[in-house]
């Protein structure tokens, strides 16, 4: 095999896999823009949350039950807070008190859960690929938590208002999660302990050579893009999902909880960006808290390149975005610099030649 | 009868005369507070007791620099409704560029004796005229590919994308051919069979070439210029062509920016204008003339080299605070013109104006070069503020805040935005300077409370950002009454 086909392969491999993570976040804007017609500013600091979970369980740090005072105090919290939930609910509360009380109450919940699962992880004799395993796991839930709570304090109060407030509204947001994290992890990056491999390589022959990380990271995507598909093609929920995004106050008219389906839209793009923020860490081991506004923007380029609201587009877009990336980096003298210029220069073209992007049909806005 | 939009009508049928004085009297109060603060600057302690050091001095000449910035944001977020989160991108387009006509064209080191005098306002306006001139021919070129899309769309409806697929692999060939050589056996124009297309290269070479007489700061037509103006005026000749040069770059690149996302929904304007101010980033960090990341000295006259607390002043400050009263006196005319109350009347309700007759991209568009405008003249002002920027201090960070300041000052309120602006912009170095202005008998724990707050200060922002959209979602700040030009009315 000649030396320039073994480097475009080489490059595409990579491509593939940066563009396999850009679509698992890609995807959560563009459901949440199919159903809300917001830009969510802060899905790619959810992002950064899944990577920041992963590292604190993954190296068992998540403290949460650092000594039995601060669990017995946190079980404590929860209890109270599921005891005032439904005693709220049954003494019809104001609506915003319940809401709060339920937000938290999922706050800790997850975090109890994080806990746990940071726990676990210190008994001896689990495999690196388990640990990935479970820090994955404990990053879906919590971050799950978090796309859960974000909607129904910021988002939902401001439904019925201007777009503009709730955009500003999700900056608001995004600057939340980027400095609080901050405040709260320390500016400072981390490492990530990559699991230690003997051999990093899955395959390797004729001078080409997949590892073991790019070929788990591209393998989860493609699994939960398929479980996506199932979710929304095949179930009831994912019905209600496209009839919502199809048309807001008809899909009401049919019944459709449309609280509950926006609810879930965050939940699952969340999810998807939290397994993101764990292959990230394991394929450039280093997070910080600002990782995620880069990111973010580059899905948000992914899904406007798709045709946003389009969920296959969005990973089309997603994947032509990293194989664009991996070309410059490799082909371009001092193209590394480049590379997240790449990006927006594809929105600008887009916007400029097809603003309604590669798969998205034209619309029309009615009066 | 149903009317159309209960809140487009006020708008479209008050008669568009100037406002009644007493409305306006922010315009008495800041002029005063200008009048009072001025002695504090010139130097020394007119007031007894203040020390007003050079500190001070610098965060009333950054407080103007602000107000430019955030009132033409106002401009374009909160009185077109639009969303731009890219203002420091336009700020950086202003800095370096009229930073760089300063630095490499404006100030000619004498020679002989008076021979070329040492400010040369001749080689900055020529190398702003060759800036501009490269930028308008390239975007000459630019828009020509456009029409050409456009053109090839009606002759057939897959004209345009089997156009681009030949655009990008010609690009895509051309590049890696020409950069790297095919499969490392080495690049260079000799190993390129296709070098004589290389047709980009080829426009970027005569497009450079045509202009480059221009860049000579020392050529005839320079020092002809120059010699024309009297010595007195060179400096602050020197200073407006700067401003003016980077101000009109701003507004190019806004131009180029807005013309494709305004036709869009609103928050495409958002990524596209933060898009684009990071890739103005990143062309200033990979620019070798510009500094790279290190950054960028400019040799300014501003703050001069020698200059004790006064002399900072006495020059800079009635450049900063004039252009910042002429941002907020243009917006402010502006709004209450027939093109504001368009503007106004399209932010309620686009479908509404366009029925009745407003052109809703260009009036959008105006609003948005006008803005870039004025924010590229507050980022020339920018740019003698140290002497000394890097690409790091226009980053999305300057962005947010400018957006918080706007937003917290109401949306569409440019009394508020002045507020907000000055409050803000004196939060940080009040609360790092706790330690000097707390009171001995304060307790203790108060210094911690702002030593936190400072280190935290964005968090806060964002708080209130959240808190603002959802409890007063016209901004803290803004004291109209709920008669006057609402934000309700678009879903």
């Amino acid at each position: 095999m000649p030396d320039w086909l073994q480097n475009l392969i080489q490059t595409l491999i990579l491509g593939l896999s940066t563009g396999a993570i850009y679509a698992l976040i890609a995807v959560g804007y563009t459901m949440v823009y199919g159903v809300l017609r917001l830009i969510n500013f802060a899905h790619g600091d959810v992002y950064m949350v899944g990577a920041m979970t992963a590292y604190f369980v993954g190296t068992s740090q998540f403290n949460v039950f650092a000594s039995p005072w601060y669990a017995s105090v946190l079980l404590i919290i929860a209890v109270g807070l599921t005891l005032a939930f439904f005693g709220l609910k049954a003494a019809k509360a104001p609506a915003v008190l319940i809401e709060v009380v339920r937000a938290l109450l999922i706050g800790a919940a997850a975090m109890i859960f994080g806990g746990l699962m940071s726990k676990l992880l210190t008994v001896s004799g689990i495999t690196p690929w388990a640990k990935i395993g479970v820090a994955l796991i404990a990053a879906m839930v919590i971050c799950g938590s978090l796309g859960f709570i974000i909607e129904l304090l910021a988002y939902r109060p401001l439904r019925k208002s201007p777009r503009i407030n709730s955009l500003i509204t999700a900056i608001g947001v995004s600057m939340l999660l980027m400095y609080g994290g901050q405040a709260v992890f320390g500016a400072t990056p981390r490492s990530f302990p990559a699991p230690i491999m003997a051999d990093p390589f899955l395959f390797k022959a004729g001078g080409i050579s997949i590892g073991k990380i790019d070929a788990l990271i591209i393998g989860v995507t493609f699994t939960l893009m398929l479980t996506l598909r199932h979710i929304v093609l095949n179930t009831r929920t994912g019905m209600a999902l496209r009839a919502v995004s199809f048309r807001f106050d008809t899909a009401a008219l049919m019944g459709i909880n449309i609280d509950r389906i926006i609810s879930f839209t965050f939940v699952l793009g969340s999810v998807l960006a939290a397994a993101a923020g764990v292959l990230i860490a394991l394929m450039y081991p280093s997070v910080n808290p600002l990782m995620g506004l880069m990111m973010g923007l580059k899905a948000f380029v992914a899904a406007v390149l798709g045709g946003i609201g389009n969920i296959a587009g969005a990973v089309l877009g997603a994947i032509l975005l990293g194989i664009t990336e991996a070309l410059v980096v490799t082909y371009i003298d001092g193209g590394s610099q480049w590379r997240d210029g790449v990006a927006f220069a594809i929105l600008v073209a887009i916007l400029l030649l097809k603003p309604s992007g590669l798969l998205g049909g034209k619309t029309v806005e009615k009066v | 009868m149903s009317t159309p939009s209960s809140d487009v009508l006020p708008l479209l049928t008050r008669p568009s005369r100037f406002a009644p004085l007493w409305a306006n009297w922010w315009i008495p109060v800041a002029i005063g507070l200008l009048i009072l603060l001025a002695p504090w600057i010139e130097g020394g302690t007119p007031y007894a007791g203040v020390h007003w050091d050079k500190f001070w001095a610098r965060i009333t000449m950054l407080i103007g620099i602000n107000l430019t910035l955030a009132v033409s944001l106002q401009l374009i977020n909160g009185i077109a409704g639009q969303f731009s989160l890219g203002h420091a991108g336009f700020m950086a387009v202003g800095a370096y560029m009229g930073g760089y006509a300063v630095t490499a064209h404006g100030a000619a080191a004498p020679t002989d004796g008076d021979a070329v005098p040492w400010m040369n306002p001749g080689g900055a306006l020529l190398f702003v005229l060759a800036v501009l001139l490269v930028t308008a021919v390239s975007g000459l070129i630019a828009y020509g590919l456009y029409r050409a899309v456009r053109l090839l769309a009606r002759l057939h409806p897959k004209g345009p994308v089997a156009f681009m697929w030949l655009l990008l692999a010609w690009l895509a060939l051309d590049v890696m051919l020409k950069t790297k050589g095919v499969g490392g056996v080495g690049g260079g124009p000799a190993s390129n069979p296709l070098g004589a297309i290389n047709l980009l290269g080829l426009t970027i070479k005569t497009i450079g070439a045509s202009f480059t007489f221009l860049l000579d700061h020392s050529s005839p037509l320079a020092a002809l210029l120059t010699n024309s103006i009297p010595a007195s005026l060179r400096k602050p000749s020197t200073l407006i062509v700067s401003l003016l040069g980077g101000g009109t770059a701003a507004a190019i690149i806004g131009f180029v920016v807005g013309l494709p996302t305004l036709r869009l929904r609103g928050d495409y304007l958002a990524i596209a204008t933060l898009g684009v101010s990071e890739l103005i980033r990143t062309a200033i960090t990979n620019s070798e003339p510009l500094g790279r990341a290190t950054g960028f000295s400019v040799s300014t006259f501003a703050v001069e080299a020698d200059a004790s607390d006064g002399t900072l002043a006495t020059y800079y400050f009635p450049w900063v605070y004039g252009v910042a009263l002429l941002t907020i006196l243009i917006v402010w005319r502006i709004q209450h013109s027939p093109k504001g109350r368009a503007l106004q009347c399209l932010r309620e309700d686009e479908i509404a104006s366009s029925a009745v007759g407003i052109d809703v991209t260009g009036h959008k568009v105006m609003a948005f070069v006008i803005g870039a405008f004025l924010a590229g003249l507050g980022g020339s002002l920018f740019a003698h503020y140290d002497g000394y920027m890097n690409p790091k201090q226009f980053d999305m960070q300057r962005s947010i805040e400018l957006v918080v300041m706007v937003t917290l000052g109401g949306l569409g309120s440019v009394p508020g935005t002045i507020i907000a602006c000055l409050l803000l912009t004196l939060l940080q170095p009040t609360l790092q300077t706790s330690e000097q202005w707390m009171p001995h008998w304060m307790p203790h724990w108060t210094l911690s409370i702002t030593s936190f707050a400072n280190q935290y200060r964005l968090v806060i922002y964002a708080m209130l950002l959240i808190l603002a959209m959802l409890a007063r979602s016209r901004g803290w700040l803004n004291f109209r009454s709920r008669g006057q030009a609402t934000l309700a009315g678009t879903t």
